[in-house]
């Protein structure tokens, strides 16, 4: 844009008594610059308003704060008690996928594993997030870890709200050891089946044409089961895998076939910081290759039955994809 | 009829300017404890009391130090070329701005990038590589008004090649800004460099008035609103977390210590009570981070995060990774 004309060519509107040998600016280019200064006027603008009116996401300190979690002495998690290998309550000790989940998790949310409170709840519960503690009183968790699938039902349901989901499995169906194949839901049509209430397995069974009752506990199935008051149990593999490793002549675990991934996801309640917050963790997991948390508890709860269940499945040995959730954070604290 | 009043002389309006703005930092540092102490008078004054002067006033200078560039450098570029646009220079110095660019020696601007240079984020550097670029081809324009080659090396040889180099240098973080969304970043380190383009010579004499000494105008109403945001944002004490015998148990109280004697301990806890707790009463004290003041954006520039200064990028940080029990408002030893 320095490429201007001399005086002789002067446009009408430049200077009245200029220097002899003055370059007279071009108009074109004069336009040119006009309309640059008033794009930078425009961006200084806004810039300004972003910088100092939006201030960009919130940072993990505030969402503590937004999610009550500030001062908490104790977090109250919601898991099941009787589903080894995913949760399981036993000579007072907590153990399982789920659990380690939950260590991980709270660990992440800034609670030392004294200052986390494990309550069994009962599936029908788990979106009222109302779990029982040892004197049967039912107490209200601050979140639900507790093999929970994922829906577009549950996610319409009041006070319900999922973080990313931190497991894949599917459903499968164990039943007592001789028992004839089972290779889909059909083969079991018109017989009785046990399941989870509220369970998502309950109504895929329903629709294939099988009888299912339900219990508020899986063990209550298995008992069940044993006595002979059901052919089979159906539910999440995940869950079934651990009956199936620990008495492994007793049953047969059968893959069904269905393309239905349950994924399973922490429920936070009305929570919206909190959910923020578990994603965040989950996030971190994944891609932080230096955590190896998630893998460890993969490994030592489903990985360990691999093997006696085979063929039927057990859960995806990867950790779901999660979106970055927007947090302020150090460069430091990336991953 | 009388004479109409005449307007004050540019003399009488610079000497209220220099009376009024040495009040603006004064201003700044007590609406700072007005604002700390959530617009309660006794707090406040409780406040004047004990916190340093010399404290606030280098809090002040440290969140403010960028800003000194900012307004010597603005002034400079659109002083400069309300200057060079002008019919005749005298009509141009009747413009309090145009006087000002005039009479700025070019030490001033050298220091003023140097210091920009230094305390500007990384995001904002395009922008001070758009106001050098932009004076040095209008302070060409206003010295060899008469020599093309000078013109067309200054104000058009060396900004697109600035251009081209800092747009190739700031690639990787642009690519970055527009993958993660960050839409002002990437027009930060992009748009900068391309407008100075535009920004090296006189505009039409016609706008040129409008187009400089106004924005100045409304710059100068909207500036102190901006530094007095920022540095109302800053923090001028402290966070700490005391742990506080109650009873047989220990409470937790966080805040910002306001003053320690021999008796007790002063703190301003987040809601803005204060409180005064007997020494003997203090069972262990720590610093807390402040993480509000983590980076909003997540994009870097080859290694160099764009909210970091070259100050801030070269010298040691404290890496906080593990928050204090404490500063979640759980006492240190949870039993």
């Amino acid at each position: 844009m320095a490429d201007e004309q001399d005086q002789g060519a002067a446009a009408p509107e430049t200077t009245a008594e200029p220097a002899a040998d003055r370059i007279i600016p071009r108009r074109d280019a004069m336009a040119l610059r006009l309309v640059a200064l008033a794009v930078t006027l425009v961006l200084a603008i806004g810039i300004a308003f972003v910088v100092v009116v939006l201030t960009g996401p919130p940072s993990v300190d505030e969402l503590r704060e937004q999610a009550g979690l500030d001062g908490k002495r104790e977090l109250l998690i919601g898991v099941k008690d009787d589903q080894p290998g995913v949760a399981e309550y036993a000579n007072g000790v907590w153990k399982g996928f789920d659990i380690q989940i939950a260590y991980m998790i709270a660990e992440d949310l800034g609670f030392r594993r004294d200052e986390i409170r494990f309550l069994s709840i009962e599936s029908e519960d788990r979106a009222r997030m109302q779990a029982v503690d040892s004197d049967r009183n039912r107490v209200g968790v601050d979140m639900v870890i507790a093999s929970f699938s994922i829906t577009a039902d549950r996610k319409a349901m009041a006070g319900v709200r999922f973080s990313a989901p931190y497991l894949y499995t599917e459903q499968s169906v164990i039943t007592l050891k001789g028992h004839s194949q089972v290779s889909t839901l059909e083969d079991l049509r018109g017989k009785p089946v046990c399941s989870l209430a509220a369970s998502t397995s309950a109504s895929a069974a329903s629709r294939a044409g099988l009888v299912v009752s339900s219990r508020k506990k899986i063990s209550e199935c298995f008992d069940a089961l044993n006595k002979g008051d059901f052919d089979a149990i159906t539910t999440d593999a995940a869950i079934l895998a651990g009956y199936k490793a620990r008495y492994p002549d007793k049953y047969d675990h059968w893959d069904i076939g269905l393309d239905a991934t349950e994924a399973w996801g922490v429920n936070v309640g009305e929570n919206p910081a909190l959910e923020t917050l578990v994603n965040l963790s989950l996030y971190r997991s994944r891609e932080d290759p230096h955590d190896n948390r998630w893998e460890e508890a993969f490994d030592s709860n489903f990985k360990t039955e691999e093997e006696i269940n085979k063929p039927a499945p057990i859960a995806v040995d990867q950790q779901p994809a999660v979106k970055e959730p927007k947090v302020r954070q150090w460069p430091w604290e990336r991953v | 009829m009388t004479d109409p009043v005449p307007a004050p002389t540019r003399r009488i309006q610079t000497n209220w300017l220099f009376a009024v703005l040495p009040a603006f930092p004064l201003v700044l540092l007590v609406l700072r404890l007005w604002y700390l102490s959530r617009q309660d008078l006794p707090t406040m004054l409780l406040l004047v009391q004990y916190v340093s002067p010399l404290g606030m006033i280098s809090a002040l200078f440290i969140t403010l130090l960028w800003a000194v560039p900012a307004v010597v450098l603005v002034l400079r570029c659109l002083g400069g070329l309300l200057l060079i646009s002008a019919r005749d220079q005298s009509q141009a110095t009747r413009s309090l701005l145009a006087v000002t660019a005039l009479r700025m020696p070019d030490w001033v601007v050298v220091l003023a990038v140097v210091l920009g240079g230094i305390t500007w984020q990384l995001r904002f550097l395009p922008v001070l590589v758009l106001l050098l670029i932009s004076i040095m081809g209008v302070t060409a324009w206003q010295r060899h008004p008469d020599d093309r080659l000078v013109l067309r090396i200054v104000a058009f040889g060396v900004p697109v090649a600035t251009a081209v180099v800092v747009l190739l240098w700031m690639m990787p973080g642009v690519v970055a800004a527009f993958r993660r969304g960050e839409i002002a970043t990437a027009l930060l380190l992009t748009m900068p460099p391309l407008l100075a383009i535009g920004l090296t010579g006189p505009v039409p004499v016609r706008y040129a008035r409008l187009a400089t000494h106004w924005p100045a105008v409304i710059a100068a109403l909207i500036a102190p609103f901006v530094v007095g945001v920022v540095f109302l944002r800053a923090p001028i004490l402290p966070t700490s977390a005391l742990e506080i015998t109650a009873g047989k148990s220990l409470d937790v109280l966080r805040g910002q210590v306001i003053s320690v004697d021999d008796m007790e301990t002063t703190i301003l806890d987040r809601e803005g009570q204060v409180h005064f707790v007997p020494n003997g009463n203090v069972h262990s004290r720590t610093i807390c981070p402040e993480t509000a003041q983590a980076p909003a954006s997540a994009v870097e520039v080859r290694g160099w995060p764009v909210e970091d200064s070259v100050l801030e990028w070269v010298a040691p940080t404290k890496r906080t990774t593990t928050a204090d029990p404490r500063c979640l408002g759980r006492p240190l030893n949870p039993g």
